[in-house]
């Protein structure tokens, strides 16, 4: 019997020692450490021109500048830039041991080499290594061509990026705007005109695309890039009108979409590019719509007694933002463009004037600009009505907010006042928490209504 | 003697076999199952309720700096005392004006310290937060436990632990070629009167040692905070579990 009870407490013990109770609470997902990444000075193989060697030089510098842009998710390295020259005619092999000591976590390596024909431009291996694998973990080959350098330089960059994120950079986007850079005179004798203008992404590159003379505002493009809506206004004998442009930027064609009565605006491209959205006020009150490209066939999507304006699509088309006084006050509401006043909901219930709802490409959040404390500010919001959240403050009056195509930023134009009659309006670059990066056009007019664009065919 | 002196053997042999039989049906699963876990896991996590009112006043990168620099010298003691509205205490042969004017002059000795920064305490990022809170951003803070999407009352332990990641977050990076893996770790803590990290046990590897020590890192460079009498106990005895991400 002893050992019978010897056993009971040694089953009671072990029973108990097991059974311990815990409480577990999820940390919740890592944020991302940030990459040390190293572009070293370039190699030459052979001979290269001393023009050539300037070219790469720049190369060089546009690169380290494109991944500055991501200061939340590469810190670069070396922190001050010198002009690039020469580090050696051969490649020497990487000591992973003594980068790792410098914390660095990534090396970029890139060597030139000349054609044998001038007009082949100059030959280039980047090499990324891992440090902390201890490998080269990509390797990129191309040309580059003095007359490109910038383009080269920057769909390199972008394969370096993506090389080493598997994600999409910003590098190879641009920003289409609208300027009123070509009007003429002065205070009553002003003439004012407002074209659209393309830049890259980083300000450099700005070329003029529309000539009308008259007034452009409202611009959107197709997701490939190929195709350019925008509104012009027109001022007849007594009436102003506001006509539709459709612009192919291959071919250069340009025809009138839409020119009904009254509002004729707001226009923005369905994701498969054959079909748009606009706002017509034709039947007195506006209305948004889909049009056809290729028919011009219209079909209601919002039927209400009030103003319905300014829509937004998501990237798969399912569900689109618009903005509408049907509360009293300019509100933003989504619903489902397949149908009219399909699954309408209003998701903002606050803030005295909101305005430009545009959607983020993944459909997450939408970014709007709202009138507070006498002037506008952007603000962020879901599709469901929650995370409303605040991105700029004292940084003058904000509006037209655009998402990059990879989500990460966002460019709005933002004006200042200078004096009782002069205010200035330019084109700026922030990150998704509001953290400006700086200027995307500057001094150039007043600058307005700013497209994000990931690709732009013809200019 | 209910039994014949025959039957005794008998007996005793057949209560020895039911014993050993009655032991092996609950060790024998627990020898073939090894990697099963034995603890009772009660899983926890705090809520915030939103209640828009007004557009926001702060922007996204004064919340992140205010909630970093809160996270860094908050060290108060959680307890239900410091969770909900502080009431006025009713004195003895004290009226209400006399209340109000007590709360009034404190309000006039709070802003006689403006101009002297040495003397402000890490406390005050608390306080800022605080009257976030009541500016349209977050309304008010709540607790609910998950598996019931229902919220349910927590107990002081329990509210302890929904804060801890609150604290944890912001050291909790990872580089990004981990970052893209599905992993998990859990991570048991053992935390001192003081809020001090007394032991770190990795209770669940995720099989990744480089994860497993990002996860450990984050959790050693923490500053935990004060547990009440009530935690102390079961803080002290390990029985927190941080999951990473759960």
């Amino acid at each position: 019997m002893r050992k019978i009870l010897i056993l009971f407490s040694l089953f009671a013990f072990v029973n108990s020692s097991a059974s311990q109770n815990l409480s577990i609470v999820s940390v919740g997902e890592a944020t991302l450490e940030k990459d040390n990444i190293y572009l070293e000075n370039p190699y030459y193989k052979g001979w290269i021109s001393k023009e050539n060697k300037k070219i790469i030089a720049k190369l060089v510098k546009l690169i380290r500048n494109d991944f500055s842009y991501y200061k939340n998710r590469f810190l670069v390295f070396p922190k001050k830039y010198k002009n690039y020259s020469s580090k050696s005619s051969v490649v020497e092999s990487v000591n992973y041991v003594a980068w790792a000591k410098k914390e660095t976590n990534l090396l970029v390596k890139i060597d030139f080499s000349s054609s044998v024909r001038k007009e082949e431009g100059l030959r280039y291996i980047a090499r990324i290594h891992s440090i902390n694998e201890k490998k080269v973990i990509k390797e990129l080959q191309g040309t580059l061509f003095k007359k490109d350098w910038r383009k080269e330089g920057h769909y390199l960059s972008n394969r370096i990026f993506h090389s080493i994120t598997g994600k999409k950079s910003i590098f190879n986007s641009k920003v289409i705007f609208v300027s009123d850079a070509t009007s003429t005179g002065s205070g009553k004798k002003r003439v004012t005109r407002k074209e659209l203008y393309v830049v890259d992404f980083d300000g450099a590159n700005r070329k003029r695309i529309t000539h009308h003379g008259g007034i452009v505002i409202s611009p959107a493009i197709s997701p490939k890039g190929d195709k350019l809506i925008y509104s012009l206004i027109k001022k007849g004998k007594g009436e102003k009108r506001i006509e539709l442009y459709l612009l192919d930027l291959v071919t250069k064609k340009k025809q009138v979409l839409s020119r009904r009565k009254g509002l004729n605006s707001g226009g923005i491209f369905f994701p498969n590019g054959q079909d748009i959205f606009l706002t017509l006020s034709n039947l007195g009150n506006a209305e948004i719509y889909a049009m056809n490209i290729a028919s011009k066939n219209i079909r209601k999507v919002t039927s209400h007694y009030a103003s319905d304006v300014d829509p937004s699509i998501n990237s798969d088309g399912s569900m689109m933002t618009f903005l509408s006084n049907r509360s009293g006050k300019a509100h933003i509401y989504t619903l489902d463009p397949s149908g009219k006043e399909k699954a309408v909901k209003r998701i903002s219930f606050v803030g005295m004037f909101n305005a430009t709802p545009r959607f983020s490409p993944d459909g997450k959040e939408i970014v709007f600009s709202s009138w507070l404390d006498n002037r506008f500010d952007l603000f962020k919001i879901n599709p469901d009505g929650t995370g409303l959240s605040r991105l700029t403050k004292d940084f003058g009056s904000n509006e037209s907010p655009s998402f990059s195509n990879d989500g990460e930023f966002i460019v709005f134009s933002s004006q200042r006042i200078i004096s009782k009659y002069r205010a200035v309006q330019n084109i700026y670059l922030m990150d998704r928490d509001g953290e400006v990066v700086g200027p995307v056009v500057k001094d150039f007019g007043n600058c307005l209504s700013p497209r994000w664009t990931e690709s732009f065919m013809g200019f | 003697m209910y039994f014949q002196d025959g039957l005794v053997p008998y007996a005793r042999w057949s209560f020895f076999i039911h014993f050993l039989l009655a032991l092996s049906i609950i060790f024998i699963p627990r020898l073939l199952d090894l990697g099963r876990e034995t603890h009772q896991i009660t899983k926890v996590i705090s809520a915030i309720r939103v209640d828009v009112v007004a557009m926001p006043k702060h922007t996204i990168l004064e919340l992140k700096k205010l909630s970093a620099q809160a996270s860094a010298g908050k060290r108060d003691e959680i307890s239900p005392k410091n969770i909900g509205p502080k009431y006025l205490k009713k004195g003895k042969g004290k009226s209400l004006k006399d209340l109000l004017k007590g709360e009034a002059s404190k309000s006039l000795s709070i802003k006689s310290k403006k101009g002297k920064k040495s003397r402000v305490k890490k406390g005050k990022y608390n306080k800022e937060l605080g009257k976030l809170i009541l500016q349209g951003n977050k309304i008010s803070k709540g607790w609910a436990i998950v598996g019931d999407t229902r919220a349910m009352v927590l107990d002081e332990f329990e509210k302890y632990v929904a804060a801890l990641p609150d604290y944890v977050r912001a050291n909790w990076k990872l580089p990004a070629h981990l970052i893209k893996k599905d992993l998990n770790c859990r991570i048991q803590i053992f935390i001192g009167n003081k809020g001090e990290l007394k032991k770190v046990k990795l209770f669940k590897s995720s099989g990744n040692s480089e994860y497993d020590k990002k996860a450990i890192e984050a959790v050693r460079e923490t500053s935990f905070p004060i547990p009440s009498n009530k935690v102390r106990e079961r803080a002290e005895r390990g029985q927190i579990l941080l999951g990473f991400p759960l």
